[in-house]
């Protein structure tokens, strides 16, 4: 673009992210992901080391609008998005949508979450992407799961709309999570995109590991609900166990419901963790309180007769745990007694916990705009091909010129008749700012997707 | 009880040796995935055996995280015990494990005396803080992590205490997190034929799900507090009472709220003050949207709230389900996400599986049900590193080998 002023350009120059390193570099993954479940997923697969392209529709991943804004970039968006290359197009137009299949074609993996039915409206389904590359893995997130043809396994409810908040609530969390006499409520962040996010992971790298041997890829279709429902202890087998009238099990307030004692305790300063799963554990509990006959006694001895004396010996604990301040219960429960004890961190409290900067959990990068700050680091440590944190987020369209230069060698004209088309947009320039509601309203202007 | 599998690991090989939660959930989704995997428990058994609820002395807690896995048990304490084990990790890919701090050591099983014996190994350890860093030789679990992770001090309401998440739902995501980590591993040892250790830490993967909370410290330095669920800045975006039970609603547009509004007999508010706005409706949720919904939902039964508001108002919208009904639902049926098993004495239960099914080709699916102690004893030591029947039967009288094949109902 020919009015690009000079400190653009110069954002334009910086090469921020480094080359791959990890067990997926190498691989090429085509990201049509937004907001949350998807684009972490994105995030992982970036982090093990593949080099991840993230398509948006022109009006940019709503994200970019979600703070902690900083000089106009969201940290949302950042968090879900570094170490991935950045195209910004209209995916109503054709054009747009061929060149997504010719990338598709050099790409060996394709995750999205649009809306189930989205892809197949704009062509760029599993069906179609699979004509043009058979071997391609393409990772699914919904809801209740996908039900368009080739769908793995649709069900009565895949076409309802569904968020986090939802997938908390069907999946049996929600009703589990605050006190009994109160109404439950939502889990503290979106855990259901997250953890759907890191099952699909899974799910890929096996797929991987199956293409090795058949050469065949396929389509991956694990929904929120199902990562959900997954992750539910032992509650699905527990109910399944009960006689039809007894009532399902009911939110429990300050301590998990199947095990004692486990949960949160108030010490004489404030609250603290404490997690006995298990009779050694307790043994180490009783010698640290100084009562170690409670170990033996027949009320305690046993995590089933703890649970049916539970008031007795939580409130033996509690009277132990209100004379003390956190910093004393954690320091003879587990640094000298070796019990799951913990203090209870907030997010400005972990950041600056030396625990976590020991394990580079807290990595800088560099944003164009909002500048060096930490964010976190890569979960999985594997000792000879460790992945990292491969650069920063893209702007909007960021990677248009360079992407499509590298991998379908257009030509710098051919490019720039391609943005005068708006068939491909960027927010480089800042005429939209990087405010997604003027974004989206130039698009809509100019007659873009919607 | 014979295992079937299907699924993209058919032919890997997982040895085990985990309990609680995490890693022992690592192996089910491997299991999941058509991997061959062999728990071995110690003594006692994996002390999950021993959390309820029962049924013929069978756990719930056990079978959930250990289907579709085939079981040996020994007594660790025995040289020869760990000598076996070494013996079938040299022929294993994967080794996974997540004792205390020190105990793998201890048994002289950790990845540098592994390595020896199988080069190529894929070795991952799974812990509450990780192996390195100034607290990880101390023990935990996901109550810990997440606490230390920054979650339980945001899940609860403005002035109420911090609560746990009220299920371990950190475990099951650090589980799966391992699996990948693992994974990963494998994948570059199939190209290259290099093992290596796998280091996942539950505490590291709570401060990774934590959506754009670090950055909300690191970028910005604000500390975020307990909003009891509901979203700060858009709304109704939360969980609210009917009379029967709880539902949950998530409107994210001034659109959706004017159908909200009409539903619940207030048209006006579309446009009233403190009403009109998603910053306005977030900022005012505990004055104005919950006080609101909480009148309007008394005598009000959960499922026709839901259908008036999902099926009439296109509002998104579900029932806080109950585990029951959760376990019953014809949806999670056919996605195969809610099977029936057959354990040898429970009978029938149910588990859940993020995978069952959710791949095309080829497809995952519960192998089977979880292993009694030492269970496949004689069938691993025949098929894996052909000990005789002769033998096997020795180091059962030894105590070498142990079994329980009669579990008692704990009282």
């Amino acid at each position: 673009m020919a009015d690009i002023p000079k400190t653009n350009r110069d954002i334009l120059n910086k090469q921020r992210i480094f080359p791959p390193q990890g067990p997926l570099s190498g691989l090429r993954v085509l990201d049509f992901s937004q907001v949350l479940a998807s684009p972490y997923l994105g995030t992982m697969l970036s982090d093990m080391g593949a080099e991840v392209i993230k398509v948006e529709a022109s009006y940019g991943d709503s994200s970019r609008a979600y703070g902690p804004l900083k000089e106009g970039e969201a940290g949302y968006y950042i968090t879900q998005n570094r170490g991935k290359y950045g195209l910004c197009m209209d995916l109503t137009n054709p054009k747009a949508i061929g060149i997504c299949k010719e990338l598709a074609k050099i790409c060996d993996i394709c995750i999205e979450n649009w809306r189930p039915g989205i892809m197949t409206k704009r062509g760029l389904d599993y069906a179609a992407l699979r004509e043009v590359n058979p071997g391609i893995i393409y990772a699914s997130v919904a809801g209740f799961g996908n039900f368009d043809r080739f769908a793995p396994a649709p069900g009565p409810y895949s076409p309802r709309v569904c968020y986090d908040v939802i997938a908390q609530a069907e999946s049996g969390h929600q009703w589990m999570n605050g006190f009994p006499d109160k109404a439950p409520h939502g889990l503290d962040v979106s855990w259901s995109d997250m953890n759907t996010g890191t099952h699909e992971a899974v799910a890929i790298v096996a797929a991987l590991i199956q293409r090795i041997k058949t050469g065949r890829g396929q389509w991956i279709d694990i929904a929120l609900t199902d990562s959900m429902i997954a992750s539910n202890e032992n509650v699905i087998c527990m109910v399944s166990m009960a006689a039809d009238d007894v009532p399902s099990p009911v939110r429990n307030g300050l301590r998990r419901l199947s095990i004692s004692p486990y949960g949160v305790f108030k010490a004489k300063d404030d609250y603290f963790v404490i997690g006995v799963d298990n009779d050694k554990r307790f043994a180490r509990l009783c010698e640290a309180m100084g009562k170690p006959e409670l170990a033996r006694d027949p009320k305690f001895d046993t995590n089933l007769h703890r649970l049916k004396n539970r008031a007795a010996i939580e409130g033996i604990v509690e009277a132990w745990c209100a004379q003390r301040t956190v910093e004393e219960c954690v320091k003879i429960l587990r640094d000298q007694h070796s019990v799951p004890a913990g203090p209870i961190l907030t997010n400005t409290e972990y950041v600056k916990n030396p625990h976590y900067r020991a394990r580079q959990m807290l990595v800088p990068i560099e944003q164009p705009r909002a500048g060096v700050f930490e964010m976190e680091g890569v979960v999985s440590k594997l000792s000879r091909t460790p992945g990292r944190v491969q650069g920063a987020a893209p702007m909007m369209g960021e990677h248009n010129r360079s992407i499509l230069k590298k991998y379908l060698g257009y030509s710098d004209k051919e490019i720039d008749k391609l943005y005068d088309e708006l068939v491909i947009v960027d927010n480089i320039d800042l005429a939209y700012g990087y405010n997604v509601d003027v974004a989206r309203a130039k698009a809509k202007e100019k007659g873009g997707d919607k | 009880m014979k295992l079937q599998a299907q699924g993209p690991l058919v032919g890997v090989r997982v040895l085990e040796i985990c309990e609680g939660q995490e890693g022992p959930y690592c192996g089910a989704i491997l299991s999941d995935l058509g991997a061959e995997v062999i728990k071995v428990e110690n003594l006692e058994g994996d002390y999950t055996r021993k959390l309820g609820p029962f049924k013929q002395g069978e756990s719930a807690y056990y079978i959930s995280y250990n289907r579709g896995k085939k079981g040996i048990a020994l007594d660790l304490s025995k040289k020869k015990a760990c000598e076996i084990v070494k013996d079938l990790a040299a022929k294993s890919d994967i080794f996974i494990e997540n004792l205390e701090p020190g105990a793998i050591e201890a048994l002289g099983l950790n990845y540098d005396v592994l390595k020896e014996v199988n080069p190529g190994i894929v070795y991952g350890s799974v812990s509450c803080y990780g192996r390195t860093g100034p607290i990880s030789k101390y023990p935990g679990n996901d109550i810990v992590a997440e606490a230390m992770g920054g979650h339980t001090s945001a899940n609860g309401w403005p002035d109420g205490p911090p609560e746990p998440l009220g299920i371990a739902v950190s475990s099951h995501c650090s589980g799966a997190e391992f699996a990948w980590g693992i994974l990963c591993a494998y994948l570059h040892r199939m190209l290259t034929g290099h093992g290596q250790y796998v280091d996942v830490s539950v505490s590291d993967k709570n401060i990774s799900v934590t959506e754009n909370v670090l950055a909300l410290a690191t970028m910005v330095n604000v500390t975020r507090g307990r909003s009891g669920g509901h979203h700060p800045i858009v709304g109704p975006y939360g969980v609210y009472m009917a009379v029967d039970g709880a539902y949950a609603i998530g409107c994210g547009t001034n659109e959706m709220w004017g159908r909200i509004a009409t539903a619940v007999g207030r048209p006006e508010l579309l446009t009233a003050e403190g009403w009109a706005t998603n910053l306005d409706r977030g900022k005012n949720r505990l004055t104005h949207m919950i006080p609101l919904l909480t009148e309007w939902g008394k005598g009000k039964k959960r499922d026709d709230i839901v259908r008036l508001m999902r099926d009439e108002s296109n509002v998104p919208c579900g029932a806080c389900a109950t585990h029951k009904e959760v376990q019953k639902d014809a949806h999670y049926r056919a996605r195969g996400t809610v099977v029936d098993i057959v354990q040898p004495k429970a009978g029938k239960v149910s588990v859940a599986s993020a995978y069952a099914n959710k791949m095309s080709d080829p497809r995952p699916m519960v192998q089977g049900p979880a292993p009694l102690l030492g269970e496949h004893n004689e069938e691993i030591l025949q098929s894996i590193i052909c000990m005789t029947s002769e033998e096997i039967a020795k180091l059962h009288k030894q105590g070498i080998l142990v079994q329980d094949l009669e579990p008692k109902q704990p009282t």
